[in-house]
């Protein structure tokens, strides 16, 4: 009886057990060997980035490089803004990783964090960018840390207003509005229900994440602002209450839509294509995915304009000085294949490449890309993009501590437009807590 | 009184009903629906009897090729962490067992009280230690933190079972010449293999599911199925649901027929481990 | 004939010192592994608390700065008084659930295994999944549960929006998967009854719930308070359900304390304030572990000379 039992168990425990263990010790090695193939390039982005870079009347630029490098493809990892910052800096802050380009929102981009990528200098001079000089000065301006680059500006994203000509024909509605009262009220026109039931909401901004860009939009009708580009926090200040109370009375009047903060920036592109918005506020180059003959059901009427100025600032501001984001292509002093990443750059950084992007909805970061004709015919905002970008400036300045200023801005906007306090109380408190994490 | 008891048996049986539906419906109409076509995935009421597809299943695989990965080192990372648990935990509980000193019992207590750590505090430190380490976004970092937070109830749960074996086997197989190791291979080990599935049964179903550690500690490479399902669950324009219930039910029903296999091993490891032991 | 000698006594000696070092040996490597992964690391996190270090910069000593930051921090107290509701709402319905279903199913089914079954399944549900299942369940506008309110006239179920919603959201998918957990405890408890019991009480004349209140609830106990006590301490720790889902929004009403050191740690990039927050949560997990403890150290260390 013992005999059989120390046969028995000893071969199948000596089975079992080896085998565990030396799974447990090898961790699995051999089995993740399996799991790559090939040659990849990784870029860490925001869904446009990708969109603007592949699709479109503009063509794909990236397919061409990759033919030519001998890659199968660009391992795009996408996510919205915050998820694509926090992937970037875990993954630069490795000591290798296989992430090879990031896209940075300027805002993102101060000087403690700069360190955890390649000056690019070093590659400009050995490989230089035609004609560097076409860059947008101050962009280039704020992404020159203590004299070094960091960065090389791709994509700007200038608001803008959107709105549906069908709607505003069926309503009755003359044009566009030319100040922003003229917004709310033409906004409550266009809230209605349609023919087949579906309900349409005459003024729509995203109003999950990224509330304090959104807001700001708003605001620079007054020329509002929560902290100015001087690190002054001016919240409290009448402009920035005027916008959140207008935002406040359209949320009461049923013209925002209740489940507004929920809604995300790309949540607003079905919202734009399939109706359910009138008008929204966004960044221009929307204007090409709210126009898509394939997803949208108002191809060709969304229209994009300039956001007007309010009443009071008329003959003060041709258009209103609204925020402009920029994103750049950094490379993380961790990536491995750099010769490669700067290409990569270096190719999406080309005058053509850039045209080719704006056609597919990307502002382009070059001033040149204006002047082209392709450009100015085929986009209808060209001009009004021109007109925004020549006074527009960025939401927030960039600091240590600007992440979580983001997220207690976008609390206390919410908190306003919800109702929970009144819009100045809100902001009362919301000056108050940015003081305690501004720098000094 | 007939009538009493039948009334009180009705609502025995209705309450049950309430139950049952509490707990598996959620599970039924995520598993029923990743079979249903996009348009009739939100129908009102729902129907259990329709004509099955599994072009969710396709498209999952085709738009997130990632995921069949994350499975394989789900299950990596599963067997692995199972095995280090029993690895170290078996040794240990023959030791509580049989010996007794005082260094031994301050030990034993010390195991116990480090249950108590909320896990999430020791990512902070070892964020940095695991890239100094290089061993980011491999399946050993995972496979290590997993053990850790169960060998302590493993350990008990096992010594309980080797409680029960009787000293004599081991005075025999002393006496025989067994050293230790042998002892516990051939005779403890085979006389109280329920205590094996007892105390590793609770690692397995962590590792299955953990999120937190994955999520942290790897990027692509080791990336488990938790972390990766939270991405898809976050990420583009509005929710694709169809594929989205394919990878859930993918992810949950090997679990769940494993844990509705062990059901007696959990109830067992639950009332060791729950006790002062 | 055999002669002892001294070289045998030295030999024997030496295993027996030998064998003397066994247990500790057998030991070895679980303390190993805890020590090396779990203590060290909590003692390191323990003291980043009083460092500023971040991306970018080494790190430096600031005393009790973080601290002080983090008890002027608003969104702490937030997360500190959404927990402790949190914490509290959650282990009393998972103790009463728990306990409702295990006397229900004490009272024994037919098919009383697939019932069981059943009702274990959601242990089996990791956090993103319940979080999938539930958000498909809750979908504002076409998901299951709404359309019913819809057609029922009553208020749709707004998570997404409305604060409060958010919170009993968070709070039902934590019940949902930790339920099965007290019930099996308190099952094998409400098994473990002596009959003798009952039928002493049934000639007395008791009958249904009095029967329930005096001779099973009593009788129980123990094992509730032990339930409850794990609950406590693991309901504390609650990060998942309420990451995946919502983040701590909408407005910071499902902020937990865990989820405001995973936001200054793993998005703000804050290691020292995060490590202070750490500390708090090791602390309060201490005091809620205190009678576990005591209980512990009494029967193994004090009494089991």
């Amino acid at each position: 009886m013992k005999k059989r039992i120390y046969t028995l168990d000893r071969r199948e425990f000596l089975k079992l057990g080896g085998t565990a263990a030396l799974l447990a010790a090898t961790g699995g090695l051999p089995l993740r060997v399996f799991a790559q193939g090939g040659r990849t390039f990784v870029v860490v982005s925001h869904a446009v980035h990708q969109t603007v870079a592949t699709t479109g009347g503009g063509g794909d630029i990236v397919a061409p490089w990759l033919a030519e490098q001998g890659i199968a493809s660009v391992d795009w990892r996408t996510a919205g803004i915050p998820q694509v910052h926090e992937t970037l800096f875990r993954e630069a802050s490795l000591n290798q990783t296989n992430l090879d380009v990031g896209y940075i929102l300027n805002t993102h981009l101060f000087p403690r964090i700069a360190t955890l990528f390649d000056p690019l200098d070093p590659y400009l001079a050995e490989n230089p960018i035609e004609d560097f000089g076409d860059f947008f000065p101050g962009m280039i301006d704020s992404l020159t840390i203590d004299g070094q680059l960091y960065g090389v500006p791709v994509r700007h994203s200038t608001s803008g207003l959107h709105w549906n000509q069908a709607y505003f024909e069926e309503r009755g509605i003359p044009g566009p509005p030319e100040t922003m009262e003229q917004v709310a009220e033409y906004a409550r026109q266009l809230t209605f229900t349609r023919s087949d039931g579906q309900p349409v909401y005459g003024f729509v901004i995203p109003g999950s994440g990224q509330m304090h860009a959104n807001t700001t939009d708003i605001a620079r009708a007054w020329n509002g602002d929560f902290i100015t580009t001087s690190y002054d926090v001016v919240c409290a200040e009448p402009p920035m209450v005027k916008a959140l109370t207008m935002l406040r009375d359209l949320f009461v009047e049923g013209v925002l839509p209740a489940s507004l903060i929920a809604i995300a920036n790309t949540d607003l592109d079905t919202w734009m294509q399939t109706g359910r918005a009138a008008m929204c506020v966004g960044g221009m180059g929307r204007n090409r995915i709210y126009n898509d003959a394939t997803a949208s059901q108002f191809p060709g009427q969304i229209e994009t304009m300039a956001i007007p100025v309010a009443e009071e600032l008329v003959g003060q501001f041709e258009v209103a000085p609204i925020k402009t984001e920029y994103w750049s292509m950094v490379i993380p002093k961790a990536s491995r294949q750099k010769d490669l990443s700067w290409d990569f750059i270096q190719e999406l950084s080309t005058k053509r490449a850039h045209l080719a992007m704006a056609l597919n909805g990307n502002g382009p970061t070059r001033a040149s890309t204006y002047d082209e004709p392709e450009f100015n015919s085929r986009l209808p905002y060209a001009e009004a993009e021109k007109k925004a970008l020549a006074v527009a400036r960025v939401p927030l300045p960039a600091f240590d501590r600007s992440a979580e200023a983001a997220d207690v801005i976008t609390e206390h906007v919410q908190a306003a437009i919800l109702g929970a306090m009144t819009p100045q109380r809100a902001m009362d408190r919301l000056a108050l807590r940015l003081e305690g994490l501004l720098p000094g | 009184m007939l009538g009493r008891r039948a009334h009180e048996n009705a609502l025995r049986w209705l309450l049950l009903a309430v139950v049952i539906f509490w707990s598996a419906a959620p599970i039924t109409l995520v598993v029923v629906s990743s079979f249903k076509p996009s348009h009739r995935i939100f129908e009102f009421p729902p129907t259990l009897i329709f004509t099955p597809i599994v072009s969710h299943y396709v498209t999952l695989f085709r738009q997130w090729p990632e995921f069949a990965t994350t499975l394989v080192n789900s299950a990596i990372v599963t067997l692995g962490a199972g095995a280090l648990t029993l690895l170290v935990s078996i040794p240990a509980a023959y030791a509580y067992s049989r010996y007794s000193s005082r260094l031994l019992t301050w030990s034993a207590f010390g195991m116990l009280a480090v249950r108590m750590f909320p896990p999430i505090v020791i990512t902070l430190p070892l964020y940095p230690i695991i890239r100094a380490l290089n061993l980011q976004d491999t399946h050993l970092v995972l496979i290590l933190l997993y053990s850790t937070f169960f060998v302590s109830l493993a350990t008990w749960v096992m010594k309980a079972f080797i409680d029960e074996v009787p000293r004599e086997l081991d005075e025999s197989a002393k006496l025989d010449g067994c050293n230790v190791l042998q002892l516990l291979a051939w005779i403890i080990l085979p006389l109280s293999r329920h205590g094996i599935v007892a105390s590793v049964v609770f690692v397995v179903v962590y590792a299955w599911k953990e999120f937190l550690f994955a999520f942290l500690f790897t990027t692509s490479a080791a990336r488990t199925a938790p972390a990766i399902i939270s991405e898809m669950l976050g990420s583009v324009t509005g929710v694709a649901w169809g594929p989205l219930l394919a990878a859930a039910t993918v992810q949950l029903v090997p679990l769940l027929v494993f844990v509705l296999l062990v059901q007696q091993f959990l109830v067992k490891g639950l009332t060791i481990g729950s006790t002062k032991g | 004939m055999v002669v002892l000698g001294p070289a045998r006594e030295r030999r024997e000696a030496r295993s027996a010192r030998w064998a003397r070092l066994v247990p500790y040996l057998l030991i070895a490597p679980v303390q190993l592994l805890l020590l090396l992964v779990l203590v060290f690391p909590s003692i390191a996190a323990a003291g980043m608390a009083f460092f500023r270090s971040s991306f970018g910069i080494d790190a430096t000593w600031v005393g009790l700065d973080n601290f002080r930051y983090v008890f002027d921090d608003y969104r702490f107290w937030g997360a500190l008084r959404n927990t402790v509701v949190f914490v509290n709402v959650v282990v009393y319905l998972e103790i009463f659930l728990g306990l409702a279903i295990a006397v229900l199913l004490a009272t024994q089914f037919r098919l009383q295994r697939l019932w069981i079954s059943i009702i274990i399944a959601p242990y089996a549900v990791s956090a993103v999944i319940a979080v999938l299942m539930w958000k498909f369940i809750l979908e504002p506008d076409t998901g299951f549960v709404n359309y019913l309110l819809g057609l029922l006239g009553m208020e749709r179920i707004l998570w997404t929006v409305i604060p409060w919603h958010a919170f009993a959201v968070v709070v039902l998918l934590e019940v949902w998967l930790n339920t099965p957990f007290t019930f099996l405890i308190l099952y094998a408890a409400v098994m473990g009854v002596s009959q003798e019991l009952y039928e002493a009480a049934r000639i007395d004349g008791a009958r249904g719930f009095q029967l329930f209140r005096f001779i099973t609830l009593p009788s129980v106990m123990p094992a509730i308070l032990v339930a409850l006590m794990f609950r406590y301490i693991f309901a504390f720790r609650t990060f998942e359900v309420v990451w995946i889902m919502t983040q701590g929004g909408p407005l910071g009403s499902t902020d937990l304390l865990s989820i405001y050191l995973f936001r200054n740690g793993f998005r703000y990039y804050d290691f020292g304030v995060a490590a202070a927050t750490a500390l708090v949560m090791v602390v309060v997990t201490a005091i809620l572990a205190s009678y576990y403890l005591w209980t512990l150290y009494r029967t193994m260390v004090r009494d089991a000379r």
